[in-house]
């Protein structure tokens, strides 16, 4: 009797049960160009992703070139001729010329960081 | 092409060969549940496609984390909830939300029977129940998940989940007669 009783209680939960599953349940939604958009999504990111950091590292060793082979210039003639107490010439003489490269080195960083927030 | 393919083939193509083609089945097959489930959350048509659209995109990205244990649509849903919720954060519609919620819970007062077969707008029995009961009651009779994939997929513990199931039920109950009939 008792088991009787509890299998009518499973069977009255499994009726609420199938009540909601019925209730619950979606339509299938027809796919209307859904896929075709994401997938183009998808492969405009994968090209930026791709392009971004050759791009950026092109860029910026154009940018970097000309300072880049003055400042070797300068140190061939520093190693030529190296006087202790002109060092402190060369020194102001040159930093000018690590400007450009640091901001080279400010422009890839930046380009990174937009591949990373693109990708987020 | 990949029609053959079994869900967890099209993610090690994914993974190992990072194969849009592959990863466009798995968004084929599975895009109306998704799409379906965040629907029913949302209630609201072109903001939940919107998150859908969002929620393949992080699943591709992430894909390589779905280590095979338990469904890939367990996992999908799990991407698709977590979109969500970083959504309605995100915006004014998380307010708009609970608003529309706090509103149709004032509605919803009296005992009311229903009929299964004429009730086409679930949201009023959504509508009862909290953001967090609904997607776990979605995630258990409308997609089948069991209670260890919805603990998964929502950061509940499973007996958490337990819960939520049971006294999303009881507010239901409360709140409705389901009449019983024939399901097909």
């Amino acid at each position: 009797m008792t088991s009787k009783i509890i299998n009518m209680v499973e069977r009255m939960k499994d009726k609420q049960d199938r009540a909601l599953e019925a209730l619950l349940r979606s339509e299938p939604i027809a796919d209307d160009g859904f896929t075709a958009h994401v997938m183009g999504r998808i492969r405009r990111r994968e090209w930026v992703r791709r392009l971004a950091l050759p791009v950026a590292i092109a860029l910026g060793s154009l940018l970097a070139l000309p300072p880049a082979l003055r400042l070797l210039a300068i140190g061939r003639v520093i190693a030529a001729d190296l006087r202790v107490d002109q060092l402190a010439t060369y020194a102001l003489e040159t930093t000018p010329g690590l400007v450009p490269v640091a901001a080279v080195g400010v422009l890839v960083t930046v380009a990174l960081l937009a591949v990373t927030i693109l990708e987020d | 092409m990949f029609q053959d393919h079994s869900d967890l083939e099209l993610v090690a193509r994914c993974v190992a060969a990072q194969d849009p083609a592959a990863y466009g089945e798995l968004v084929q097959r599975h895009q109306s549940q998704v799409r379906g489930f965040l629907r029913k959350l949302t209630r609201d048509i072109e903001f939940a496609d919107d998150l859908a659209q969002d929620c393949f995109l992080h699943a591709w990205r992430k894909i390589q984390t779905y280590s095979g244990r338990g469904s890939f649509i367990g996992w999908l849903l799990k991407v698709a909830y977590t979109t969500f919720l970083q959504s309605a954060r995100k915006t004014k519609r998380y307010d708009e939300i609970l608003g529309e919620v706090g509103q149709q819970r004032a509605a919803v007062g009296a005992h009311v029977t229903v009929d299964p077969h004429e009730v086409a707008d679930v949201d009023k029995f959504l509508a009862v129940l909290g953001e967090d009961e609904r997607a776990v009651l979605l995630l258990s009779y409308a997609y089948g998940l069991s209670h260890r994939e919805i603990s998964s997929a929502t950061g509940f513990p499973v007996g958490t989940v337990k819960s939520i199931i049971f006294r999303s039920k009881e507010k239901i109950r409360e709140r409705f007669d389901i009449e019983d009939h024939q399901y097909g």
